[in-house]
């Protein structure tokens, strides 16, 4: 019996627009002070950041902006480190978002278990999460320093030859997926073992009695109830790993090695914190709205068809 | 349910009650506040005692305010400032290098020393402030610490490899730094020979091609300071890279890569380096036995390198200074506070004796007392009343120099480019970037 | 037999991932327990005396060396964080209710543009939300404070929370409906008990946003509102990195969220479903 407490028809009529007892503005009514903090704090410097991405403005050479229209869009645009930047950041993402979910998911299933422990085993596997993330690129830093960190002192100690950690532009995205897993796992696990409490018990017990075995289970009970929670938390690491730059520039303070870790994100902290060319740095966040808004499309998408009513 | 339900109220009223309660200001107080932002570290620790003397003495008029950031934020902040022109700080900190960049945001200082009678060329010495003016030559800062990049070594090893003299030229450099090399069994190294070779973030590798570049008399940028140096094109810089490139093959010093600012000073305070290239007031933790290994083992000299380039051998430095916002309201203030802090011998003195500040005034640098307690005053006292300081990023263009001088640097020393083409990159890149050619 | 080898595979395969997981920040904290040199000390020192040098740096120590009162920092985060998460959620509950129980005009749009406002990266919106706060008074207070994380962590809660009203069936509360219960009442009585571990969840999630937040912060504070992640950063000066009270400040700042998930565990084990519904 597949659970879909979306496709009920009566819910329709209870819901909809003059249905029973609901007011037509009572919707807005409800969202009412959720809006008001976003439009108050949102929308000006949405309308700045594109004013300003029309001019052509770097303070610490001019005192004021000189509007040039699209020019920066088009500079951005064939710009070759932005372009490299748009295939590194897509590489972290998939990687990254791939392996978070791997990870947690496979934990919050293990600590849906009736094992001993379990609140314990689930804090301590939350603390990844909690560190200050720029505490997070320094921290490793000093453990994958070539010279003078820990892991080369390590592997040589028990034998191995030292690796270029922070050095070979090769290891640059590999690290910074593992790094970004470590660090994010534990979001996708709280959130999936949030989820995993709404599985209803007496369908786990009737697929038991049923004699379905665990992937079974799995597959045909588990993962339709998870369905929107998973597309949600896909949807929000997506997002954020779209944006990752605070781990790479803690580690190197530039975009790595040969500009191995130029990811979105490092590009736009070069553009507006290192170059101080805030009109490009305008653009260039522009860009990154437009290319979240097409990657986060897929799995919004998949809520809404779920959600027709 | 009800008892959980009166909790979440109760605690919601708390937050409630102490969101308000902080939110009141009290009182106005009657003195005028004048607010100095600084980075964190020594200058924030030595100023404290000496903020707390001036508010005693200026008592009722005004009162200073300090507040220290991380060195990352603290230019984020400043712009921040200078662009929405809301004045939150009314001293700001100069870094050298930022100097040229952040003056038209600053006031300048000349009507105040027409008003005292002070003579700033005779207090700091004219080179140390030549890089403080704007182009009407007039100073937008006044120093109130110096430093500068010079050569720290370790005495008892260059005795023990037979080096009796310090190396004078590139090649003698390369000999000794050969010989200083020392290998460890399993293959790693325990004693590189020289450091002060980075690249690993965007401005690391300007500072370590600028030392060597200028002790031996070129420069990044021409003398006017509009076009890339003619210097680049020459055979002194093709020698200086190609120097740095054979250090880095013949693994005389760590892999600039992954090799930062802060690197050298604890690679060398543990004793993994024989010299290095290091910011002067780094000498205080050398000579630190709570922190260094190498206590009384260190000297500390001026880079000299045998000097062919167009210009005159100069060291590359930094140091803070303050200035003015050009939109504060308490412009009078901050200048008595500046001129407390920074053209004040007695106040000059008690900071640097104290450790936390190396001294901007000449006088205090001559001072016996003071080279008595700071074993490198000798060559930061030469570098700034003698040799010369100069650094190629103090113009509009600064950071995108360092951004090339990076990228290029980065791709010599991982054997993608050879020295050549990177003069010639550096060169052509760096005129473009100037002259729009 | 077989339960008991799988049971104990569960305990390795979640040990290793504890273990992959603390590691490094163990190493966080043995950094804060060594001395100065033994923090810098080259090749890396794993067993050392432990010391409270760098705690005391952060709490008293002497005059001159102590640059920081942690104090303060602490009580400025605990307020914003507490605060703008209570704010958060209860505006991000009241919006997900809607957005998930009600149909009207707009809602589509209204729910991806809630979304979109996020997507935006923020760094450069520092300086248009500078001038705001400057303009409003809001700058350096914490109540300024507390409405800026409130606007950045709103959009992620509402989507959260409303994909866990979503997965709660309409028919209880069309039942409680027909017993005249009101909408409100729905939200109180029905929604919020069957939904606590989503709630507790993005509640979690949202005060680790607030209080390890920095960009943020460091715009908008000056000296009376500096938060916990300000603290931890200030010891990178041009001097040298400080490795010690570093990881001592960052240490401590990892306890406040880690009780809180161990509250937020209560109501995330329920394990209380929707046995209301039969068939």
């Amino acid at each position: 019996m597949k659970f879909s407490p979306r496709k009920d028809k009566s819910f329709e009529n209870f819901a909809s627009k003059g249905g029973v007892g609901t007011k037509a503005y009572e919707p807005y009514l409800w969202l009412a002070p959720a809006s008001l903090v976003l439009i108050g704090l949102i929308l000006y410097p949405w309308l700045w950041t594109f004013y300003i991405s029309l001019q052509k403005w770097n303070p610490l050479m001019q005192s004021s902006p000189i509007f040039i229209g699209l020019r920066n869009y088009i500079q951005v645009l064939t710009d070759p480190n932005f372009l490299k930047a748009i295939k590194l950041t897509f590489i972290l993402t998939v990687g990254t978002v791939s392996l978070q979910f791997l990870f947690g998911f496979i934990l919050a299933l293990l600590l849906n278990t009736d094992i001993k422990g379990r609140s314990v085993f689930r804090t301590l596997l939350m603390i990844p999460m909690m560190l200050t993330p720029s505490v997070v690129g320094l921290l490793w830093k000093i453990i994958l320093q070539d010279e003078m960190g820990v892991a080369n002192w390590v592997l040589t100690e028990l034998g191995f030859k030292s690796v270029g950690w922070l050095s070979d532009p090769s290891l640059t995205m590999p690290l910074i997926i593992m790094i970004q897993t470590w660090s994010h796992m534990p979001f996708v696990l709280l959130m999936l073992s949030a989820g995993l409490q709404s599985v209803p018990n007496e369908l786990l017990e009737a697929s038991k009695v049923d004699g379905a075995n665990f992937f079974q289970v799995l597959w045909s009970v588990i993962l339709p109830c998870l369905k929107p929670v998973i597309v949600l938390v896909m949807l929000f690491r997506i997002m954020f790993a779209l944006r990752t730059f605070d781990t790479i520039f803690g580690i190197w303070a530039s975009s790595g090695p040969l500009k191995s870790g130029m990811v979105l994100g490092v590009y736009l902290q070069e553009q507006i914190r290192v170059l101080w060319n805030f009109g490009a740095g305008a653009t260039v966040s522009y860009l990154m709205l437009f290319i979240t808004l097409i990657f986060t499309a897929w799995p919004m998408l998949k809520i809404y068809r779920g959600e027709s009513r | 349910m009800k008892s959980r339900k009166v909790n979440l109220a109760l605690a919601m009223l708390l937050v409630l009650v102490l969101v308000m309660a902080s939110a009141v200001s009290f009182g106005a107080p009657k003195e005028k506040v004048v607010k100095i932002i600084t980075s964190t570290g020594s200058l924030a620790k030595a100023l404290p005692e000496q903020i707390k003397a001036f508010n005693e003495l200026h008592k009722g008029e005004y009162r200073i305010e300090a507040e220290a950031e991380s060195l990352n934020s603290l230019l984020p902040k400043l712009m921040t400032q200078f662009i929405t022109k809301v004045p939150t700080y009314d001293i700001i900190p100069v870094d050298g290098k930022w100097s040229r960049r952040l003056e038209k945001y600053l006031y300048p200082l000349e009507p105040f020393f027409k008003k005292d009678k002070i003579n700033a060329n005779e207090i700091f010495g004219e080179k140390a402030l030549a890089g403080r003016r704007n182009n009407k030559k007039q100073l937008t800062s006044l120093p109130v610490s110096s430093s500068a990049f010079i050569l720290f070594y370790r005495t008892d090893l260059l005795k023990e490899a037979g080096i009796t003299k310090l190396p004078q030229t590139l090649p003698e450099y390369l000999e000794a730094a050969r010989k200083l090399t020392k290998r460890s069994a399993n293959g790693g190294v325990e004693v590189y020979g020289i450091g002060g070779f980075r690249a690993m973030g965007t401005a690391d590798a300007a500072p370590a091609l600028a030392y060597f570049l200028q002790a031996r008399g070129a420069r990044v940028l021409n003398s006017k300071k509009n076009d890339a140096s003619p210097d680049l094109k020459k055979p002194v810089t093709l020698e200086v890279l190609e120097f740095m490139n054979t250090v880095v093959k013949e693994g005389l010093c760590p892999n600039p890569l992954s090799w930062d600012q802060y690197s050298d000073r604890q690679a060398f305070s543990q004793g993994k380096l024989a010299m290095s290239v290091i910011f002067s007031p780094i000498a205080g933790v050398m000579e630190d036995p709570k922190q260094s290994k190498v206590v009384g083992k260190v000297g500390y000299a001026i880079l000299k390198c045998d000097p062919a380039g167009s210009e005159k051998p100069a060291a590359y430095s930094s140091g803070w200074g303050l200035g003015i916002d050009k939109n504060s309201p308490n412009k009078e203030a901050a200048w008595e506070f500046i001129k407390f802090i920074t053209a004040n011998e007695k106040i000059q003195k008690e900071m640097a004796m104290s450790g936390k500040n190396d001294p901007a005034v000449l006088s205090v640098l001559n001072d016996p007392e003071y080279a008595a307690k700071i074993k490198s005053v000798g060559p930061v006292r030469e570098i700034m009343t003698s040799y010369g300081m100069d650094m190629p990023q103090d113009v509009e263009q600064g950071t995108e120099i360092e951004m090339i001088i990076h990228e290029e640097l980065q791709l010599m020393w991982s054997g993608r480019k050879a020295p050549k083409e990177v003069a010639n990159a550096l060169y052509d890149r760096i005129h473009k970037l100037m002259t729009g050619k | 037999m077989k339960k008991i080898l799988k049971k104990s595979s569960i305990y390795t395969v979640l040990s290793i991932a504890v273990i992959i997981s603390i590691l490094p920040v163990l190493w966080i904290i043995m950094l804060s327990l060594k001395s100065p040199m033994e923090t810098m000390a080259l090749p890396p020192k794993l067993f050392f005396k432990p010391t409270l040098e760098s705690y005391r740096m952060l709490f008293g120590g002497n005059e001159t060396t102590n640059v920081v009162d942690l104090k303060m920092y602490l009580k400025n985060s605990f307020i914003v964080a507490f605060s703008s998460t209570l704010v958060t959620m209860l505006f991000a509950t009241l919006g997900a209710y809607s957005l998930s129980r009600f149909r009207f005009k707009g809602k589509n749009m209204i729910s991806i543009i809630i979304l979109a406002t996020r997507m935006l990266p923020p760094l450069a919106s520092a300086i248009p939300l500078f001038l705001i706060f400057q303009n409003a008074g809001l700058f350096d207070t914490h109540l300024g404070l507390l409405m800026a994380y409130t606007a950045i962590n709103i959009p992620f809660a509402i989507w959260m929370v409303r994909g866990f009203i979503d997965d709660v069936p309409v028919e209880i509360e069309e039942a409680a409906h027909v017993d005249g219960c009101s909408r409100f009442g729905m939200l109180w009585k029905i929604i919020i008990p069957v939904t606590t571990p989503g709630i507790a969840a993005s509640a979690a999630y949202t005060f680790i946003l607030a209080w390890n937040d920095f960009s943020l912060a460091m715009m908008l504070t000056s000296s009376n509102v500096k938060t916990m992640p300000q603290v931890v950063l200030s010891f990178l000066t041009p001097e040298g990195i400080e490795y010690g009270p570093m990881t001592a400040a960052a240490t401590i700042a990892l306890l406040p969220p880690i009780i809180f998930i161990i509250f937020a565990q209560k109501y995330l084990a329920r394990g209380l479903t929707m046995g209301a519904v039969k068939g």
